[in-house]
């Protein structure tokens, strides 16, 4: 009998002798200039990674998050916003926002929002911050140097997106999924919604341009139902202090199709991804400059203000490690690198 | 009475029937799916496994799933323990390449292709086999990695009732109720099964740095399987069955763990029913005509009221509906010569918020036939030819041989190549954001080679078996981002799928000792690039492991058995560039189960315990959804013969 068991114990541990792979190192990050790359990583499979791009040698460092602190950022990073020498990143899926130093990549602390969803992040000052909560229509209001939660759902519009702070005010993409078409106008004196901008359908992604307007892009309405009842979206110019709408540049859906990521130089010019690449518009006269400045279509898209650089990410399969192209400011293909899964944000650090 | 009268008379006779012809087995070892008509196991020319009542009984679990996923040339997923939404796939093609049979005739759906097996229940079941490789040629669509045909209890006719109660880990019960008898000429059988639990099992998670214990949220369940079934002899030579089977699952769906904090509100309830009414005729000694017809219905509701999309929270629903008539011809003209023919009608449809309104016809035609020739060589020629409303159809060829070397041991070598196809699903084709309607069905060529041998004596008898395979797949549908943000399928990527399969049983003095082993290694790769420099060309696909294996034991010594299994699974990538990053690690675990049964007359009573996870292996199957540690069920059975 003790043969046997023996015996059965041998062939148990004979069987299975397929090895697992073992991950390659990660190099440990130093402080310097150079340009974040958040990945988002996939869908629940909690892949999310901040890769650290040096442009002059041309060095990537994959993953500075997990190689300092030694642990994954967390599922669906979906926005980075840099304060001084502090990033804070938006891990959507994980329901939470990683406090990072940038001088070293350690963890400063974790601000957990469960079931909350965050979306994006804004920072008006040293006390007072904003969190757009994607599906509960809501923001929550932190103090990035304590963390502490100030002020929860803050009623915004349907399924809440990317923020600006411009003038005193903080300005909320209502996207809606296509469902809203309004920027929310929050007053951080007291917290609350204190205007409402009706722009084109489903605002998603907004900034600040070199005049001090508010640029949002408008997707226009994708039918999701396959009745063709789509409508185009646009460029809205909002004035922040009058709070109404400047001008628009109209996207034309046979020629755009729906635009997606916004990006604004600090010299009078914007960019926004269209369906087959990146188009280049002027903030001051609001008028397209060239509807085929880069022919390359993207997910994500970001200009450098210190040497006008465009940086485009590309997504590719969504599952696999996405690409960044680097284009220079005459459109002209400078670099191209090899990142994370999903390429979603790029943040520039002096 | 000619061909054409006996067809009417047959279609006049709806009285509730099932496919007889698919139950004509009298051994362990005769197996239906291949062929469609009973032949022994190491006569065949493809790889088949049996697993029988007493192996259904040897094994831990209550649902198909737990059946199957330890079985040769089977990788097994699934999004948690009992009440998840479980999958199996065979020889590394996708759970979707795999056909679902019950009784015969098709189960899986053309929605999406796939059947979920954990709310399977096995009570009505009396054995399962599994066919592996393409079979397209004998049951059309959808056959490319293999045919797993569930094939339930015949009603006996026998006086017998019996209950089960019981109680688990997770607050786990279990109740089952059945009854059987007849008079004269008729038989009827029923039962009922419930499964429920609150399933708050505890898990581990990496929360950065730190391992907490947590407990799974929102993955309570509660299932109901009954079925009742009838066979009668209605005439001389012609036999009426029919049976009802009703599934109503209702669950929890939890998402995948990404932060410490679980809310998992989300709710998937599945509504299952199928009637298969078939009638047998014997016209002569030579000639069997059988007309199965079945009905099956699946709506599946799904909500998740946290995300709101819109102003709208999620919530989705799509109902299936599937009509199916199967005449089927067999004609034996000698001990060594035999041919099949008959024809598939089938009408699907599909309702849904997220899927256009469509409906399927289908018209197929097949013939198989087998030849014993000299030396032992047996051929087997088939062709299918399917016709369908809304995509393209396909011929199905196929040839297989088998040849015996040895009589004393057993040794026969067999090899059968084929091509198959699988049409593309309602939802790759009208899923209403993203859908092609020009899809083309997906080929796939199947060649099985090996060698198989036995030994039978008095005190024992062994098994071993070796196969090779390979699957070379091309249109491969997959779903790719594309304009609009929007996507959508496409007939682009071509596979290879490659392995070997060993295979091992041994029973010792009428089940005192018996001991199965199953080992196989898989190679499914990519063999088309979707681009230049694509980075994930010739790479293993994800989640198909390399190589599984499973040894189990098992003794019954007069009223006592005691079971164990251990089962293996390689590491799995998760990315398609098999990023070494983002794997899900290798783990083996071990099942036990112990049972004894008291015996009064007619009366018995079996108490039964079954270990599961004995050594709280942690592992997942997918990214984010942790599996149960060890838990256990204590059951108590009476029954009456």
């Amino acid at each position: 009998m003790k043969q046997t068991t023996i015996a059965i114990l041998m062939l148990i541990t004979l069987i299975g002798c397929s090895k697992d792979p073992i991950a390659p190192g990660t190099e440990n990050s130093f402080s310097t200039k150079g340009v974040y790359i958040l990945n988002e990583g996939g869908f629940t499979k909690s892949n999310s990674s901040l890769s650290f791009f040096l442009p002059d040698s041309h060095k990537l460092y994959p993953d500075v998050f997990l190689a300092k602190n030694l642990r994954p950022l967390g599922d669906v990073a979906n926005d980075m916003v840099l304060v001084g020498n502090k990033a804070f990143i938006v891990l959507n899926n994980s329901d939470k926002i990683e406090i990072i130093s940038t001088d070293n990549h350690a963890s400063l602390g974790t601000i957990n929002l469960p079931g909350d969803n965050p979306n994006k992040l804004a920072i008006v000052n040293s006390s007072k911050g904003y969190i757009t909560n994607l599906y509960k229509g809501t923001v929550t209001a932190f103090n990035p140097t304590t963390y502490g939660i100030l002020k929860q759902n803050i009623a915004v519009g349907l399924n809440p997106q990317s923020m600006a702070v411009a003038n005193g005010k903080v300005f909320v993409c209502n996207s809606g999924y296509g469902g809203d078409s309004t920027v929310s106008v929050i007053d951080p004196a007291v917290d609350s919604v204190i205007a409402t901008i009706t722009v084109a359908k489903s605002p998603t992604d907004i900034a600040v341009d070199s005049d001090g307007d508010i640029v949002v892009v408008c997707n226009g309405f994708t039918d999701y139902s396959g009745a063709g009842k789509d409508t185009p979206g646009n460029i809205t110019f909002i004035d922040p202090s009058t709070l109404t709408v400047k001008a628009t540049i109209e996207l034309s859906l046979q020629q755009y199709g729906h635009p997606g990521e916004l990006a604004l130089s600090d010299k009078g010019y914007g960019f926004t991804i269209v369906e087959y690449g990146v188009i280049k518009f002027n903030t001051k006269t609001h008028s397209i400059i060239s509807p085929n400045f880069i022919l390359r279509s993207a997910y994500s898209i970001a200009v450098d203000n210190f040497n006008e650089r465009i940086y485009l990410g590309d997504a590719k399969d969504f599952k696999t490690q996405g690409m960044v192209f680097i284009h220079e400011k005459d459109a002209a293909t400078v670099d191209s690198i090899s990142v994370g899964i999903i390429p979603g944000t790029f943040v520039f650090k002096r | 009475m000619n061909v054409i009268t006996v067809f009417i008379l047959l279609i006049g006779l709806h009285s509730s029937a099932e496919e007889d012809s698919a139950r004509v087995y009298k051994m362990n070892e005769i197996v239906v799916t291949s062929t469609r008509t009973a032949v022994a196991v190491e006569r065949l020319p493809s790889a088949v496994q049996v697993i029988d009542s007493g192996a259904l009984f040897r094994s831990n679990g209550s649902q198909l799933a737990d059946k199957v996923k330890n079985a040769s040339g089977i990788a097994f997923r699934s999004y948690g323990g009992n009440g998840s939404l479980q999958t199996v796939s065979v020889r590394g093609m996708g759970s979707d390449y795999t056909l679902i049979l019950l009784d015969g005739q098709r189960f899986t759906t053309f929605q999406i292709g796939t059947v979920d097996l954990g709310i399977f229940s096995m009570h009505d079941v009396e054995r399962i086999e599994i066919a592996r490789g393409g079979n397209s040629s004998m049951y059309g669509a959808d056959a490319i990695g293999g045919v797993i045909n569930i094939i339930t209890k015949r009603p006996s006719g026998k006086l017998s009732a019996s209950a089960l109660a019981g109680l688990g880990s997770f607050g786990t019960e279990k109740y089952q109720l059945s009854a059987g008898g007849g008079t004269g000429d008729l038989s009827i059988h029923g039962s009922i099964d419930v499964l429920r639990a609150s399933n708050g099992f505890p898990f581990w998670y990496r929360d950065g740095g730190t391992m907490v214990s947590l407990v799974r949220q929102g993955a309570d369940f509660s299932m109901v399987n009954s079925s009742l079934s009838a066979r009668s002899i209605v005439a001389e030579n012609v036999i009426a069955s029919g049976s009802i089977r009703y599934s109503d699952a209702e669950r929890g769906q939890p998402l995948a763990v990404t932060s410490r904090f679980q809310n998992n509100v989300s709710r998937l309830h599945d509504r299952d029913v199928f009637v298969l009414a078939s009638t047998e005729f014997k016209y002569s000694e030579q000639m069997v005509f059988t007309l199965p017809i079945t009905f099956h219905r699946n709506r599946q509701t799904f909500s998740d009221p946290r995300l709101v999309i819109s102003g709208v929270p999620v919530s989705s629903f799509y109902e299936n509906n599937n009509i199916g008539i199967a005449p089927l011809v067999t004609y034996t003209f000698s001990d060594d010569h035999r041919i099949s023919a008959g024809s598939d009608f089938a009408s699907a449809s599909i309702t849904s918020n997220e899927v256009f309104a469509a409906r399927r016809k289908q018209f197929s035609w097949f013939a198989s036939s087998q030849h014993h020739l000299p030396f032992d060589i047996i051929l087997y020629p088939s062709v299918r030819y399917d016709m369908f409303s809304d995509v393209q159809g396909d011929i199905s060829p196929k040839i297989g041989v088998n040849m015996g070397v040895l009589d004393i041991p057993v040794v026969r070598i067999r090899a059968s190549y084929g091509k198959n196809y699988r049409v593309p699903t309602f939802n790759d084709l009208y899923w209403i954001d993203g859908g092609n309607p020009n899809l083309n069905p997906e080929h796939s060529l199947s060649l099985d080679a090996g060698i198989i041998g036995g030994f039978q004596a008095e005190e024992f008898n062994a098994g071993l078996e070796i196969s090779y395979f390979s699957i070379n797949a091309k249109d491969k549908i997959v779903w790719l981002p594309g304009a609009y943000g929007r996507w959508s399928p496409k007939n682009l990527q071509s596979v290879m799928s490659t392995g070997i399969e060993l295979s091992a049983t041994l029973n010792v003095l009428d089940n005192l000792l018996t001991a199965e082993y199953h080992h196989q290694f898989t190679r499914a790769v990519k063999t088309s690039a979707d681009g230049p420099n694509d980075q994930t060309q010739n790479k293993q696909q994800p989640y198909v492991p390399q190589e599984t294996a499973t040894f189990e034991i098992g003794s019954s010594i007069y009223k006592f058995s005691a079971n164990l299994q251990y089962s293996f699974t390689s590491f799995r990538y998760e990315s398609p560039d098999n990023d070494p990053r983002y794997i899900l690690p290798s783990y083996g675990t071990v099942d036990v189960n112990v049972s004894y049964a008291f015996v009064f007359d007619s009366f018995s009573m079996t108490v039964r315990n079954e270990i599961n996870n004995l050594f709280n292996e942690e592992y997942q199957l997918v990214t984010g959804f942790p599996i149960p540690l060890r838990n256990y069920l204590f059951s108590a059975e009476v029954s009456f013969n």
